[in-house]
């Protein structure tokens, strides 16, 4: 399990780095970027799935692989 | 396919829009036109024309569709090839009045500017500013939350970022007022008074570059070239308009709401950590910014109605916001509500560049505030009258009395 930002996607509304800023930062930009405990799958799924639901632009993707 | 209700009750469309009723609480108007209209073309409004319905006055037949379903409104932002924002002002501004694929080259240019980490040092300051506009009105026991508040506090701190004269808040008020609100001639006058001051401020400033937003659009290169005096205008009017009006009417719209539901103020006084929450759930129920207008590129389907090319549309935001099959319950303001999101800051490739400052402007805010004065209301004899509503203008009152039943000093 972990996380990915569909960058052709994603406005940077800033929403994932402000509710999870444990999985997510934002780059200069101010775009969202998973960071390396959001690669790496140890987190709550839960947690994930609030971020995922949060997007407004539907860009964050919870892979279950 | 259903072919879009057409003009028969255009007139009673506009009259409802601009019922004081419907300003002041446009909620449940929402729920009635996603009920009966969720697509429907009118006559065409310009902006700046207040009157009622519009379109008719320069002899034009131009449409409009508004469109009201928040998965109608979802997909349209998402597609800039039809739905496009080379919309038919008076006068350029940038980015807002453009499509990808130069959009994109001036956002890559303007995002850092006003990304998180520039915003965030911002905090300190605004919160400071904030208990000094609160220090001049506490012990009075009363105030005008809108002339003394929400008006000076995102506004000074505007002027200091862009590097504009803080003494000259008045004068870039009264444009901003022109540009937004004023019917032709008055919005035309203004801008030009608007390029006039702008062309002197580019010369101070390329004398004498300083630490703000000025002096930073000056050096800035697309594609290994400076930008030209127009488009450093054309961002220049964008700020003006953008940046003197959205977090005063966001203000306006949050207090109005709070002066008149204790329990939702004593949450922010008695669990200051929900503030962040509250300040999105705030900003989906009051959309402050209600409408957002584009122009079809092409014939193409919409909620399954046909449109054509050269239509104006306009994307209720305020009702995506509260449609029942996007949100629970969505005519209840509920600071729990898991995973608030909302189109207040728009959607799509154009989402607001200034939202990372507008949020710290109203957190800080609503912190500062409940922290120092956690109870207070609006005079019994006092009626809200928001400002009517047009096409590009956010929701905004002129005056919000607050009486305080408590200070903490």
């Amino acid at each position: 399990m972990h996380l990915e930002i569909d960058e052709s996607r994603c406005t940077g509304h800033g929403r994932c780095y402000d509710i999870a800023p444990e999985l997510f930062e934002p780059d200069e930009y101010g775009h969202g970027r998973v960071t390396k405990v959001g690669a790496s799958g140890t987190f709550d799924r839960d947690r994930a799935l609030l971020v995922v639901r949060a997007c407004p632009e539907d860009a964050i993707l919870l892979a279950e692989g | 396919m259903d072919e879009p209700a057409l003009g028969g009750d255009a007139q009673a469309w506009f009259d409802e829009l601009y019922r004081p009723e419907v300003r002041r609480a446009p909620q449940s108007y929402y729920r009635e036109v996603r009920d009966t209209h969720p697509v429907i073309r009118t006559p065409s409004i310009a902006r700046g024309e207040h009157g009622g319905a519009g379109g008719d006055d320069d002899g034009s037949d131009k449409t409009m569709i508004w469109v009201a379903k928040r998965s109608d409104i979802d997909s349209g932002l998402r597609c800039p090839e039809v739905y496009s924002s080379r919309l038919s002002e008076p006068v350029l501004m940038l980015p807002t009045g453009v499509d990808p694929p130069d959009h994109v080259k001036y956002r890559r240019i303007l995002d850092p500017l006003f990304a998180p980490r520039n915003m965030n040092k911002l905090e300190e300051p605004i919160t400071q500013y904030a208990n000094e506009l609160i220090d001049a009105f506490i012990e009075r026991g009363e105030c005008d939350y809108i002339t003394e508040f929400a008006i000076p506090l995102p506004c000074n701190v505007f002027l200091r970022l862009v590097g504009l004269p803080l003494d000259e808040l008045g004068d870039w008020l009264r444009l901003k007022d022109a540009l937004m609100r004023g019917s032709g001639e008055t919005a035309m006058l203004a801008f030009a008074e608007v390029d006039e001051r702008f062309e002197a401020l580019v010369i101070e400033r390329r004398r004498d570059p300083r630490d703000d937003v000025l002096s930073q659009l000056l050096s800035l290169e697309l594609e290994g070239e400076a930008l030209s005096h127009d488009e450093l205008l054309a961002i220049f009017r964008l700020l003006l308009v953008a940046g003197l009006d959205t977090v005063t009417a966001s203000l306006a719209c949050f207090y109005s709401f709070l002066s008149r539901n204790p329990e939702h103020r004593r949450r922010l006084v008695n669990e200051p950590t929900i503030i962040p929450a509250a300040v999105e759930e705030l900003m989906r129920y009051e959309s402050p910014v209600p409408y957002l207008p584009r122009v079809v590129t092409k014939a193409a389907e919409l909620g399954g109605c046909p449109i054509n090319a050269g239509e104006d549309v306009v994307f209720m935001l305020g009702s995506g916001n509260t449609d029942e099959l996007f949100y629970d319950r969505p005519d209840l303001v509920d600071f729990d509500r898991p995973s608030v999101r909302h189109l207040s800051f728009g959607g799509g490739i154009h989402r607001c560049l200034g939202s990372h400052l507008a949020r710290i402007e109203l957190r800080v805010s609503l912190r500062e505030w409940h922290r120092r004065i956690p109870d207070y209301h609006i005079p019994d004899d006092v009626e809200l009258d928001f400002l009517p509503l047009v096409p590009l203008a956010p929701r905004q009152l002129d005056h919000l009395p607050l009486v305080f039943d408590q200070v903490a000093g």
